[in-house]
């Protein structure tokens, strides 16, 4: 009957349960709407480095990053590729040359990064043909093509067709200089991709230097449900004279980038517990100090302090048992409208572009999120019950059976 | 042998401050089946000696025995539960919870006792027809009159089988249809079950009603009158 009692007393005052439950239902709701937004622009800033930059994990001579110097290759390295593909986790492997180059057009000229591409493997790996905007990929019957972003076409003033140079070093240190026509141009939201990288096809780049095909980078994608730490352990005993590094290793700040983001959901979640232990508070603190005749009779009748302090702990529990579910469910059913049609913030997108985000974000919660987040509640709302519930069991019946 | 001894029991409020003095020895028996008022003018004392003999207030110096065991003694949780099995209450405002019916107000004393729920339904329905409300069983206490509250408050009282019942004041807010009602049917149960009633009062109809009448003025007991048809009591 405690049960009981606590459920009705939850509507003595139906105005101020529903106030401080509809509260919540927003707050949770908020809550799960903005921990989504976070969650979605970490993963798109990553997920926009993995899939068009990175990888998951890269393989290099432990020299090669020193001054991306052609002769720094990995022996075999193609040949080593059909054992990583047979890793359990691994969805895609491709081999690249990289080099370090002077790219210059007929107005003027700029350092690049020349990623030298397999065009069979790479999509495995990158899908930078997506980002693809002017011409086309690396296809084509076209001599030496050359793909490079809007933002670089831009600086050099060059379109589809037009010729540019590349310089660079050979491996005995001799310059050589080759000429490209632009066959494609993308638009990445990576800054270094848009304008501090072009792609070729890695035989062309042989062909120019005068050399075999050199790889100077093995890049390896993986399936979202992979273990990347035993992934790593089995490419590191493939490559064991070589330097092997995950994604979070090549590029720090992004795990950092996620640190943060967990950081600011901290934050915006210890905020609305704090919230939600002063509505708890005051809401519960008002039902105990208007209860208090009432409270001072049960104790005189009977009713030891233990089921008192449940009783009013019950009451806050169905605040949250009717709220909190609710919120999560209009949260659950935001979200899955914005992580199937994405949240478009092209009205921020020039900002947003500069720093590597996507202008469409795809909000989305784990479970283990939502449940989390229906645990915290809970317990905060039961916290918040306890001085409430404190405050009853302190009253002395003969007292507060006098107070009017 | 009494259920109620008070021995020399001394109420002082604001000891440290400026001392008040409820109770200046009070010396007291209540036998079991008495229908005892407690009647005297504001300020007497008939409220501290009830709330004292309940349990529900500590005296300063003296005894409270019920049932040979003194009261005065005990700790706060090993009060709540003498309570809830030696003692019922019924108070000047009824003092019902007002989300409970009023068969579920009645059943929800045998609840704190651990009475089963089939047990305890039926009693509180025997005991709601013996005060002559169980028409009304599935009422709300803001759904019932002051007197028919003060009902289901007599037949909370008798559910748990108390030794005795404390009533303070239970007819002040009732009209005088409802107190002769009240008293009548309190009666009844007082001759029927042998249930033991005292009650703190000013009002005549109590006074006239009861079987022993004790004054009290100024914190001690002026004069303690036993009505000469009470034989039984005095036994």
């Amino acid at each position: 009957m405690l049960f009981f009692i606590a459920w009705r007393n939850v509507w003595r005052q139906r105005i101020r349960s529903l106030v401080i439950i509809m509260a919540m239902i927003v707050g949770v709701w908020g809550l799960t709407l903005a921990i989504g937004f976070i969650n979605a622009f970490t993963d798109s800033y990553l997920d926009n480095i993995v899939k068009y930059e990175l990888a998951h994990m890269q393989v290099h001579h432990p020299k090669f990053k020193d001054d991306f110097d052609l002769k720094y290759d990995l022996k075999e390295g193609d040949v080593q590729l059909d054992k990583i593909k047979q890793i359990e986790g691994v969805k895609g492997v491709t081999a690249r040359s990289i080099v370090s180059a002077m790219i210059s057009s007929s107005k003027t000229a700029s350092g690049v990064k020349v990623i030298g591409i397999d065009r069979k493997e790479e999509p495995t790996v990158s899908n930078v043909e997506d980002l693809i905007i002017e011409g086309e990929y690396l296809d084509g019957k076209m001599r030496n093509p050359i793909i490079l972003g809007e933002k670089l076409a831009e600086k050099l003033n060059v379109k589809i067709r037009s010729k540019l140079v590349l310089t660079f070093q050979n491996e005995l240190g001799d310059i050589t200089a080759a000429a490209f026509r632009v066959n494609g141009i993308y638009k990445a939201q990576s800054p270094k991709l848009n304008e501090g990288s072009v792609f070729v096809r890695a035989r062309d780049i042989a062909r120019s230097i005068g050399a075999e095909n050199k790889v100077n980078e093995v890049a390896i994608l993986l399936e979202p449900t992979a273990n990347e730490d035993s992934v790593y352990k089995d490419v590191s005993n493939i490559y064991q004279q070589y330097l092997v590094e995950k994604w979070s290793d090549i590029a720090p700040e992004i795990e950092m980038l996620r640190s943060q983001s967990k950081i600011s959901t901290t934050i915006l979640v210890t905020i609305f517990m704090l919230a939600l232990v002063f509505g708890i508070v005051n809401t519960m603190l008002m039902a105990v100090l208007e209860r208090i005749r009432e409270l001072g009779m049960l104790m005189a009748i009977g009713m030891n302090k233990i089921r008192v302090f449940s009783m009013i702990l019950f009451e806050t529990f169905y605040l949250g048992l009717i709220s909190c579910p609710i919120g999560l469910f209009f949260g659950y059913l935001t979200l899955s409208y914005f992580s199937y049609n994405g949240f478009d913030l092209s009205s921020y997108a020039k900002g947003l572009e500069d720093i590597g985000y996507s202008t469409v974000v795809y909000p989305t919660l784990a479970f283990q999120q939502y449940a989390g987040l229906a645990a915290g509640i809970f317990i905060t709302a039961l916290l918040g019950a306890m001085y409430p519930a404190f405050k009853a069991i302190r009253l002395k019946p003969v007292e507060a059976l006098n107070k009017i | 042998m009494a259920i109620i001894e008070v021995i020399d029991v001394k109420k002082v409020y604001n000891p440290d401050e400026i001392p008040v003095e409820a109770l200046r020895g009070v010396n007291l028996q209540i036998e079991p089946g008495e229908f005892t008022a407690i009647v005297g003018p504001s300020g007497s004392g008939k409220s501290t000696l009830l709330n004292i003999i309940g349990g529900l207030d500590s005296p300063t110096r003296g005894k409270i025995l019920i049932g040979g065991r003194d009261i005065s003694e005990m700790k706060e949780s090993q009060l709540i539960d003498f309570r809830l099995n030696n003692i019922g209450f019924v108070f000047q405002s009824y003092n019902l919870i007002p989300v409970l019916t009023a068969i579920e107000n009645v059943a929800f004393i045998m609840e704190l006792q651990n009475v089963s729920k089939k047990e305890r339904n039926q009693r509180a329905m025997e005991l709601l027809e013996e005060v002559g409300i169980a028409e009304q069983y599935n009422r709300r206490p803001s759904q019932l009159s002051g007197g028919q509250q003060q009902r289901v408050a007599v037949a909370r009282a008798l559910a748990s089988r108390p030794k005795f019942i404390l009533a303070d004041e239970p007819t002040a807010n009732l009209d005088s249809v409802s107190t002769s009602n009240l008293l009548d049917m309190m009666a009844e149960m007082n001759e029927k079950e042998k249930a033991t009633f005292i009650f703190s009062t000013h009002d005549q109809r109590v006074i006239d009603k009861a079987k022993r009448i004790i004054t009290l003025e100024d914190g001690i007991i002026v004069s303690d009158v036993v009505k000469s048809n009470l034989t039984h009591v005095s036994e």
